[in-house]
């Protein structure tokens, strides 16, 4: 059983080296940044009463991704048995654009979305925050190769979405252009 | 067009983290354990009542063995033991008193704690009242009362006290209660 004091140190020291880590991947899980940070401190959360579960401290951030995983798998349930939703609201919250839509990061994040977690998941761990393949594979809970294929995967249709997005962005642009110059 | 790896991972990274974002994942802790003990006052509250009221049965049976016969005509002519039973009746009514007092101070710091986190120091009676009634129905539910009839209780302060913070703490509860 750890001490207090270890522990209160652990938790810094984990806030510090993968709290910004952690909510980058929460955001491109989320699309928001009000989700992010809610996402976040449960993780964190989490982390805090479980600490004395970790027996590796040199595992932390592998075993803070998979709480963060877990967490977000368990809102997206939550989010799906809310009752208190009423279809007016469901509409208006689909219809809200994003803080930055229209701007490349709305379109990134919108192409994002379109992958599934399976491949979305380990383009954020090993691409965006540089896991190892085996880090990642521990925290996903799947092989080696596996983890590989996603990625190569993820990465192929993601690059799709965003050629198709920017093309569409390109052609809108020399639209508005024309349409300057024609008035 | 293509897009390279390198490219791809940057785009990735490329997310704003808030400023203030360490600061209150540091404050974690301590909003923990103030939550822990919020959450174990109404448990002492209880093993504080019920510790008391065993002791009364205690005193009563105690009282009541004493005495052979416990016919009503027997303890009225039996001064003793009616100075007894009178005596029961008044710890009884401190007990009472103590356990009202209790719930006002549970109350009103449940109160206090409510408004200054949502920052609504300035409200109207009304407000106030609809604010009491659900923060004791939310006490209710935590001392064991029926999540069916909490439901019920706050479902009649958001009819009674419509658009009022009390109203949008009951509407906020009963979400929470068909959650869980």
């Amino acid at each position: 059983m750890r001490n207090d004091d270890h522990r209160r140190r652990l938790y810094e020291q984990c806030v510090q080296e993968h709290g910004a880590s952690l909510y980058r991947v929460a955001f491109r899980l989320t699309g928001c940044h009000e989700s992010a940070n809610e996402l976040v401190q449960e993780t964190f959360l989490n982390a805090w009463k479980d600490l004395c579960k970790l027996k590796d401290d040199s595992k932390m951030r592998g075993w803070m991704f998979s709480i963060l995983r877990n967490q977000n798998a368990k809102s997206v349930r939550r989010a799906l048995r809310m009752q208190s939703l009423t279809e007016p609201m469901i509409a208006e919250l689909a219809d809200r654009p994003f803080a930055d839509q229209g701007e490349f990061r709305g379109q990134f994040q919108e192409a994002l979305s379109h992958l599934d977690d399976s491949h979305k998941l380990p383009l954020l761990l090993v691409s965006m925050e540089g896991l190892s393949v085996e880090a990642a594979a521990e925290v996903l809970g799947v092989p080696r190769g596996t983890v590989l294929s996603r990625l190569h995967r993820g990465r192929e249709k993601l690059k799709t979405i965003l050629i198709r997005v920017l093309g569409i962005e390109v052609e809108k642009e020399i639209d508005d252009d024309h349409r300057r110059q024609t008035t | 067009m293509t897009i390279d790896d390198k490219q791809l991972d940057a785009w990735l990274r490329d997310v704003e983290v808030p400023q203030d974002l360490n600061e209150r994942l540091l404050a974690i802790p301590q909003s923990a354990s103030t939550v822990a003990i919020r959450r174990k006052r109404p448990l002492l509250f209880v093993a504080s009542i019920l510790a008391i009221a065993a002791s009364v049965v205690g005193i009563a049976i105690f009282v009541l063995s004493s005495n052979r016969s416990t016919e009503p005509a027997t303890i009225a002519t039996n001064p003793e033991l009616v100075r007894e039973l009178e005596e029961i009746k008044a710890e009884v009514a401190i007990i009472e008193q103590a356990m009202h007092e209790a719930e006002i101070r549970e109350l009103s710091e449940r109160l206090n704690a409510f408004s200054s986190e949502a920052n609504v120091a300035t409200i109207d009676r009304i407000q106030r009242t609809a604010l009491i009634v659900s923060l004791s129905d939310q006490s209710a539910l935590q001392l064991g009362a029926s999540p069916e009839w909490v439901r019920r209780d706050m479902a009649r302060v958001i009819q009674r006290f419509p658009n009022t913070v009390g109203a949008n703490h009951a509407q906020q509860f009963i979400a929470q209660i068909e959650t869980q």
